[in-house]
């Protein structure tokens, strides 16, 4: 799949400032991967000159618009408005006309069938799970921790449970399911489970602590990063994570656009994944 | 489409873009900068790359290299502003892994390469001297965001030339230097006139409305006030002149200078005088002196063109210095308030003309080219003083 130019299907607020846009993708469905992400110009005209990375939600087919022509392929984004070009997008509408590139990137490798997989999702980065979700439960059980400051940041439960997934809400400020921090959840049932796989996306201080759960019990973990990006397909090197056994002298920089943005978490150098503060939801402006 | 069809039909000729660039042979004149296609592999799925004339590879060094720490791009109003330190794979991988694809590509690949000392832009380009795939080297001497980026060769004349004559020895390719913009330093030229004699440094601000040309703002006035001691009297020819007093008064303007053209001098002289800097008013050679003659009042001193603003070099209007007389005279005879309002004089003025202006009542007299393009200012300041 290449860059192409398309118009937006529906584009709805979801939940307070966290909304889900429908785009026009024939033949789309077919290639994107669970955990693959798309470049979104916002606008035809500048600026923003820099396209933003989204985790593809999904793809699905809408109705013809009348009898004789092919039903409509649309992929999905999710996003929470933080910055100028989710800001644009948000008063994006039907009809709208925007530019994809992808679907780009290295997706989740789906593990080894009938194993207990676990998907843990912190606000926003619960995006990629779910086509992850739809191929996982086909021969595994499947659970689903979100985590959230508030009830406001979970979003998309009832779409889990429709596929049969297992879900588990931990909100900090105790509004919505149980109070506290998703990676307790997590911590309890990798006791209970203790030959389960785990998929993680979210902010880095929980990717950081769910790393750490999932190397003291020993279980596989992929996570996805999220990282401020400018060309999406490994060219600029402008969004590097510091891989496994990094030094000056031995640079082992991975482009989070080619080489991720799924990466085993044996592949990254947990003690300095980033130099800055550590990627976040806002970083996906 | 549709215009190529037509083309077809009625067998126009489509033009050629080919450009034939020191031997290498480009289909069209478009290839990529160095940096922002990485080795070209990276845009195969999305682009054909034998649609482009020349694939220009990422800078590449004699060892792998690291690259600066993250963040490395910043987004700015339609564009983005980026330190990515010359990451790259060094030359032997670039040579194992990323030239064998290149070479299936039938688009001439130029190597961009640096070094951090003279042998190892020597040793690069040795090895890539014998490569057919390689159509041509990019001399980088001109990375601005690492220290051993090549900037040290790109800002020195001698070793720019030391450099790019050792590469030519190792390799027959067509070679092309990537050099630096940021080779004059203001600061250092502001005060090396100071050090020659010059008592007041006069800074041009152009804005590309009120005159042809671009020059500098604030910020640069604020660097020129940080080196030097001189009052800094700086010249406005701006649109809009109130818009921006404010910024050059902070940024270390003692005497500001505005145009009767551009704006109400009633209005300003009185606004600048407030910043505590020597207001000025300043008249282009095509106004009638009669236009400055109400305003004489508000300022502290009287800048009079003597060429049109916008470039150095030219010759002086003999006529302008008529303008000088009047305002001499109204300063003597007509003025009402009781503090000196001086006169300067502003374009073309040489040794051979400075004498003239002086005579007709300069008081401070703005030389450009006289100074600058002698090779030493302290001599070309001194004859323009005596």
């Amino acid at each position: 799949m290449k860059n192409f130019k398309t118009i937006v299907l529906s584009n709805q607020e979801i939940s307070s400032g966290y909304y889900r846009m429908r785009i026009l993708a024939p033949g789309f469905g077919k290639v994107g991967k669970p955990g693959q992400f798309i470049m979104f110009r916002v606008q035809t005209s500048l600026p923003p000159l820099l396209r933003r990375p989204f985790g593809i939600f999904r793809t699905g087919f809408l109705p013809a618009d009348c009898e004789g022509q092919p039903p409509k392929e649309y992929l999905e984004i999710l996003y929470k408005v933080v910055g100028r070009g989710t800001t644009i997008m948000s008063g994006l509408h039907e009809g709208d006309r925007v530019e994809v590139l992808g679907p780009l990137g290295r997706g989740f490798d789906l593990g080894v069938a009938g194993n207990d997989k676990i998907l843990v999702g912190g606000g926003i980065g619960l995006v990629p799970l779910y086509m992850l979700a739809q191929e996982l439960v086909k021969s595994s059980r499947v659970r689903l921790l979100i985590g959230g400051k508030r009830r406001d940041d979970i979003i998309m439960v009832t779409e889990f449970e429709r596929l049969g997934v297992n879900t588990h809400i931990a909100t900090e400020d105790g509004s919505l399911g149980e109070e506290g921090f998703v990676t307790r959840v997590l911590e309890r049932k990798l006791q209970k489970y203790p030959r389960a796989e785990v998929f993680a996306c979210g902010p880095m201080p929980m990717l950081e602590a769910v790393q750490r759960l999932c190397a003291a019990e020993n279980v596989p973990l992929q996570v996805s990063l999220e990282a401020l990006m400018a060309c999406g397909v490994g060219a600029c090197l402008g969004c590097v994570v510091k891989g496994a056994g990094h030094s000056e002298q031995n640079p082992q920089y991975l482009c989070t656009c080619k080489e991720g943005p799924v990466f085993r978490a044996e592949r990254l150098d947990w003690s300095k994944l980033t130099d800055e503060e550590g990627t976040c939801e806002g970083c996906k402006s | 489409m549709t215009d190529l069809a037509m083309n077809n039909k009625t067998n126009v000729k489509r033009p050629s873009l080919a450009v034939n660039i020191a031997g290498i042979h480009l289909k069209n004149p478009v290839m990529p900068a160095s940096g922002t296609f990485g080795y070209g592999e990276e845009y195969a799925p999305y682009l054909d790359l034998e649609r482009i004339g020349a694939i220009v590879t990422k800078g590449l060094s004699l060892r792998p290299k690291a690259g600066n720490p993250t963040p490395r791009i910043a987004e700015t109003i339609s564009g983005m502003l980026n330190a990515i330190g010359l990451q790259n794979v060094g030359i032997d991988d670039f040579i194992k892994f990323k030239l064998p694809f290149l070479r299936e590509v039938n688009t001439p690949v130029i190597v961009n390469f640096f070094g951090n000392t003279l042998d190892e832009y020597g040793e690069v380009a040795a090895r890539l001297a014998d490569l057919p795939e390689v159509a041509g080297l990019e001399l980088n001497i001109s990375c601005p965001n690492v220290k051993q980026g090549g900037i040290v060769f790109g800002t020195d004349p001698k070793a720019a030339a030391e450099v790019v004559s050792l590469v030519r020895s190792r390799s027959q390719k067509p070679l092309i230097v990537k050099l630096t913009p940021n080779v004059t330093d203001i600061t250092v030229i502001a005060r090396a006139v100071e050090e020659a004699g010059a008592d007041i440094l006069h800074v041009d601000v152009m804005d590309g409305h009120f005159v042809p040309n671009i020059t500098i703002g604030p910020d640069v006035v604020r660097a020129i006030k940080k080196y030097s001691t001189l009052p800094l009297d700086v010249h406005l020819m701006i649109d809009n002149p109130d818009r921006y007093i404010d910024k050059f008064a902070e940024a270390g303007a003692d005497m500001m200078s505005v145009h009767v053209e551009a704006c109400d001098l009633e209005k300003l002289l009185p606004l600048i005088r407030k910043l505590k800097c020597k207001a000025g008013a300043v008249i282009n050679p095509e106004t009638r002196v009669e236009a400055v003659i109400p305003f004489i009042e508000y300022a502290d001193y009287i800048l009079v063109m003597t060429v049109n603003p916008g470039f150095g070099g030219q010759a002086i209007m003999p006529a302008c210095l008529e303008k000088v007389v009047r305002i001499r005279k109204y300063i003597y005879e007509e003025r009402k308030v009781n503090r000196a309002i001086l006169i300067e004089v502003d374009g073309g003025i040489k040794t051979s003309n400075v004498k003239d202006a002086v005579k007709a009542g300069a008081d401070i007299i703005v030389a450009g080219s006289a100074i600058f393009g002698s090779k030493d200012y302290k001599a070309a300041i001194e004859k323009l003083k005596k």
